[in-house]
């Protein structure tokens, strides 16, 4: 039985081939020529910084990816691809050559990056691929890459599954619209072109990791890669804006009710507007947001856009810094319409995750205090409640007013001036000789008021810690040779230098 | 006087020698046999209780018939019963006296005459370091087993319910017939020396609850009026760093410990301890840096053993601190540690957790047992919201006052729109304050303009509404399609 069933099940397949597959090659047979000479593989060595010892630098390890040609010698990829190089080679199909490349633009909040190759006319001379537009549902796609590693292209075909808002996994916190297709996206793939009619639909960059789902994978798609091209038109990537708001979805018939509303199924209540954000000054909590740029906003916050349900956050989405978003709203039984001006990520920064920079520290007496930032805590093994808290409840709470920055203790370089101060590492700083610590650089500053004794009080902690001046000078001294530290601090997180 | 023995022989036989000699002093004949069946309530849903479990444990017999037992046996307990030894015969037995804070408790048989025959054991002295001791372990036919320890140190520690430091025994001693039972008692010269509550079977090493806490419960116990172990109500760091000691005010050469907490109300408040002060004494005693003392019985120990075992509630107790380069004497009333008025209450036995169901919201009060549904680990794993309002309880809470939160909803028609909320703190409805599940239901009578206006302490949602009139009308069917015995359960 079993042979029988297998040689059915490979008639099936070998007639399946006889039908398909010659229609198939003569489609892809003479464009897949003209797309390879369009795309390159990435070599890409990175360096992965350690915020453990900020001071030095960290080891190197091999990436790999693809980039395609847009035209005049610029070639696109994925921001997480090219993101902490020390060294971007692109080696052509077929080309023996690695040519050193360097990143003209970077976009991490949507993971799109733009490279050069200096001094190397062939690269503009190189065919381009054009863009195309949104693919439909269900229709075919195909995705050209380097998966794996591997040094000869590779071709995978899916089909387009899902049109929808997705977390980036590249900065952690931004969610843009993202294509899910059948095709599964792997290691290598990231900043491959997927192509349908040959035209580029979008760009493969990332995948699905776990054991739940199979086959899937994801792309951005051309509205994203169309506004990332729009933004850095002047020269400078600005990146995403923000509306600043939370709002509460209005789907429950009391609260309805209760607010006075119709029944006509619109409108989300403002809970909370972002201090120093676009809508500071311009809503208040406990508007209802009636409607953006004169789209109707549904009670769950969605609104239709090209024929698509959307978050009305999708608008705000596909404007730019210094643009305006019009919304009407009713407040206090009235309506009314109010235009804002959109301003950037603010401090919603601290819980994304940091690339191409140096981290900064400072190294007081073997005491190492950082700023908090996504990076410092992914490294961290011990986290004390206190600084756990108002990492979460930082933009809820809006600690960012009076903490533009979270310092903490870091670690402690052991050193005899220090030996008992263990207790208080990871502790956020409160004061310094009752001088209230509310960014890095007023930290440095008070380490840097001479006194007889620096007293250092942390956050929800009442014992303090203190330090004799006359010890600080030795102790630095021993610190900097015994953990060979370079410098004794870095205060602005440096930009890397290019590859 | 000091024995060496000469050869292993001859330590087997003196061995052999005292296991007869051990079997003279008839252990069977002042233990019994406690079954419990214990059923903790379900404090995600509060309306009904969990799983039953049933545990096995040896009490000992002691003072007026009654038999002693670690509390955690009688914990929510459902059903108790005391079985003689070799007989079989069982009679129910009920709790007399608990503290699960020491972990001890007091049976009494229901039937009169059911431990007749039985002998009632005295308590041993204080054992000091390398005191030998003999555990017990139970064979199937009742037949008891001794195995000799020796207390390898004795020294301040937890205890299982997670509020208290107590004197503790650790004890090395192989009971390698593997305890089946969850407890036994341990002894020393015929009498009692502690109640063994754990044991690890890797290390050989048993902890136990020692003489001097079993004798405070029982003295405590018995005028009938139980007050507890006494509590001071600060916390305190070590001084170890020199600069931080010159800092806070001491000469060189003095020693101390910084107070970094007070209780507002407690015992060390009202004494006005306060937060920086040194102590330098307590109880006539000198504090090292470490918080610390020499101990005229068991050597170091921690002060909190002179605040909570050496003195009872209502003794005073006299500290030095040293503020601001004064050195000052301050006078202490120890206090009983009340934990029912604690803001986040951290053990409920015995008693239903109050709740209110209010068109689809549970509604009620944020305990320990409530976030030990997040494991063991719960302090990282349970909301941050409520994790940080455990931990801050006494900054922002008054005694007596609770957090009141809506853990989660049961979907109805009421609450679309509202399905995710999930332990959300409840600060104010229909514009009372709330304090209590108490306060919510007197709260419900008075709706705002025909609604219930609920307000939250985080900002999203913030607050919410619910129609009265339709929470009234939905209640019936919220009752029934949930399967809820009622809708609420609110403590006097």
């Amino acid at each position: 039985m079993p042979i029988v069933r297998n040689h059915l099940c490979l008639f099936i397949l070998f007639c399946g081939l006889l039908i398909y597959l010659p229609i198939a090659r003569a489609l892809d047979d003479e464009q897949l020529r003209n797309f390879q000479n369009c795309i390159v593989r990435i070599e890409a060595a990175k360096e992965a910084v350690d915020y453990r010892t900020p001071w030095n630098s960290g080891g190197v390890g091999r990436g790999y990816g693809t980039a395609f040609h847009i035209g005049g010698g610029r070639l696109m990829t994925n921001a997480h691809v090219v993101s902490n190089a020390r060294f971007l080679g692109l080696k052509k199909e077929g080309e023996a050559a690695l040519r050193q490349a360097r990143v003209r633009y970077i976009a991490h909040d949507c993971d799109l990056a733009l490279l050069e190759v200096e001094e190397d006319d062939s690269f503009e001379d190189m065919p381009a691929l054009e863009f195309g537009g949104l693919p439909s549902l269900h229709s075919t796609v195909e995705v050209l890459g380097y998966p794996i590693g591997g040094e000869r292209m590779s071709v995978t075909k899916g089909v387009v599954s899902r049109i929808e808002f997705r977390p980036y996994a590249h900065s952690g916190t931004d969610s843009h619209l993202a294509i899910q297709i059948d095709a599964a996206i792997n290691p290598g793939n990231s900043g491959g072109p997927v192509l349908q009619d040959g035209k580029v639909v979008g760009i493969a960059f990332q995948g699905v990791s776990g054991k739940i789902a199979q086959n899937t994978g994801y792309m951005i798609p051309m509205p994203v890669v169309n506004r990332f091209l729009t933004d850095l038109e002047d020269g400078v990537y600005d990146g995403y804006a923000e509306l600043g708001v939370d709002h509460f979805n209005l789907t429950n018939p009391s609260y309805r009710a209760r607010l006075g509303l119709p029944g006509n199924g619109l409108g989300v209540v403002v809970t909370s507007v972002l201090k120093g954000g676009s809508s500071d000054g311009a809503l208040e909590r406990g508007d209802v947001l009636l409607a953006i740029d004169g789209y109707p906003i549904a009670a769950d916050g969605r609104i239709l856009l090209d024929r698509d349900y959307v978050q009305l956050e999708e608008i705000v989405e596909r404007k730019f810094i210094g643009d305006k978003v019009t919304l009407a709203l009713a407040r206090d039984g009235r309506q009314e319409e109010t235009d804002i001006v959109l301003k950037g990520a603010g401090p919603y920064r601290i819980h994304t995750r940091r690339y191409d920079e140096r981290p900064r520290y400072l190294v007081f007496a073997g005491l190492v205090f950082q700023p908090v930032e996504h990076n410092l805590l992914a490294t961290a093994k011990q986290k004390p409640p206190e600084v756990m808290d108002m990492y979460a409840f930082y933009i809820q709470e809006e600690l960012y007013v009076d903490h533009p920055e979270i310092v903490v203790l870091s670690r402690i370089l052991p050193d005899p001036v220090n030996t008992h101060m263990d207790g208080f590492r990871m502790q956020v700083v409160d004061t310094v000789n009752d001088r209230r610590i509310g960014t890095f650089a007023e930290l440095d500053e008070a380490l840097r008021d001479p006194a007889p004794r620096y007293i250092i009080r942390f956050i929800g902690e009442s014992l303090p810690l203190v330090i004799e001046a006359g010890d600080v000078s030795e102790a630095d001294a021993r610190v900097a040779e015994q953990y060979q530290i370079p410098a004794m601090k870095r205060l602005e997180a440096v930009e890397r230098a290019e590859p | 006087m000091k024995i060496v023995f000469p050869s292993r022989t001859a330590a087997l036989t003196l061995f052999a020698c005292a296991l007869v000699a051990v079997a003279a002093h008839g252990y069977e004949r002042s233990c019994v046999r406690v079954n419990s069946t214990l059923q903790s309530w379900n404090h995600h849903r509060p309306w009904q209780k969990g799983k039953t479990v049933n545990r096995q444990t040896f009490g000992v017999i002691v003072g007026d018939e009654q038999v002693l037992v670690p509390s955690t046996m009688v914990a929510d307990a459902t059903f108790i019963e005391l079985e003689r030894l070799g007989t079989g015969d069982t009679a129910r037995a009920e709790v007399e006296v608990v503290d699960y804070l020491a972990n001890l408790a007091l049976l009494r048989c229901e039937e009169a005459g059911f431990l007749d025959g039985l002998r009632a054991l005295s308590l041993s002295g204080q054992l000091k370091t390398g005191a030998a001791v003999e555990g017990v372990q139970f064979r199937e036919n009742d037949q008891i087993e001794v195995s000799r320890g020796r207390v390898k140190t004795v020294e301040v520690g937890g205890y299982p319910a997670g509020v208290s430091s107590l004197l503790l025994y650790r004890i090395k001693i192989d009971l390698s017939l593997g305890l089946r039972v969850q407890s036994t008692p341990i002894f020393r010269k015929g009498r009692l020396a502690g109640l063994l509550t754990a044991y690890n079977e890797a290390q050989k090493l048993a902890t136990a609850i020692p003489v001097p806490v079993i004798q405070q419960f029982l003295t405590d116990a018995e005028d009938g009026d139980y007050l507890g172990f006494p509590i001071a109500g600060f916390g305190f760091a070590d001084l170890l760093d020199p600069a931080l000691r010159r800092y806070a005010g001491l000469e060189n050469g003095q020693k101390g410990v910084y107070v970094t907490s007070v209780r507002p109300g407690s015992p060390a408040d009202l004494a006005d301890l306060q937060i920086g002060d040194v102590i330098v004494g307590v109880g006539g005693f000198a504090v090292d840096k470490r918080g610390e003392y020499e101990d005229p019985v068991y050597g170091r120990l921690a002060i909190s053993h002179l605040l909570s075992t050496r003195h009872r509630v209502g003794d005073l107790i006299e500290m030095t601190v040293v503020r601001a380069g004064e050195t000052l004497e301050l006078v202490m009333r120890l206090g009983a540690n009340d934990i029912g008025s604690w803001p986040v209450e951290p053990i409920i036995f015995d008693r239903a957790p109050p709740y209110v169901i209010v068109g689809g919201f549970i509604v009620q009060e944020l305990s320990r047992p409530f976030l030990a549904a997040w494991g063991s680990d719960w302090s990282d794993k349970a909301p941050r919201q409520l994790t940080r309002l455990e931990r801050k309880q006494w900054d922002i809470a008054e005694p007596d006052d609770k957090f009141v939160i809506i853990s989660s909803v049961l979907p109805s028609g009421l609450t679309i729109g509202y399905e995710q909320l999930r332990c959300e703190h409840l600060v104010r409805l229909n514009g009372q304050e709330i304090m209590s599940v108490k306060d919510v239901a007197e709260a419900l009578d008075k709706p705002v303009e025909g609604f219930h206006h609920f307000e939250f302490a985080d900002r999203s949602p913030g607050e919410l509404f619910l129609s009265a009139a339709q929470v009234e009308q939905a209640a019936p069917m919220i009752q029934q399609i949930y399967g809820l015995p009622a809708l609420g359960r609110v403590a006097d």
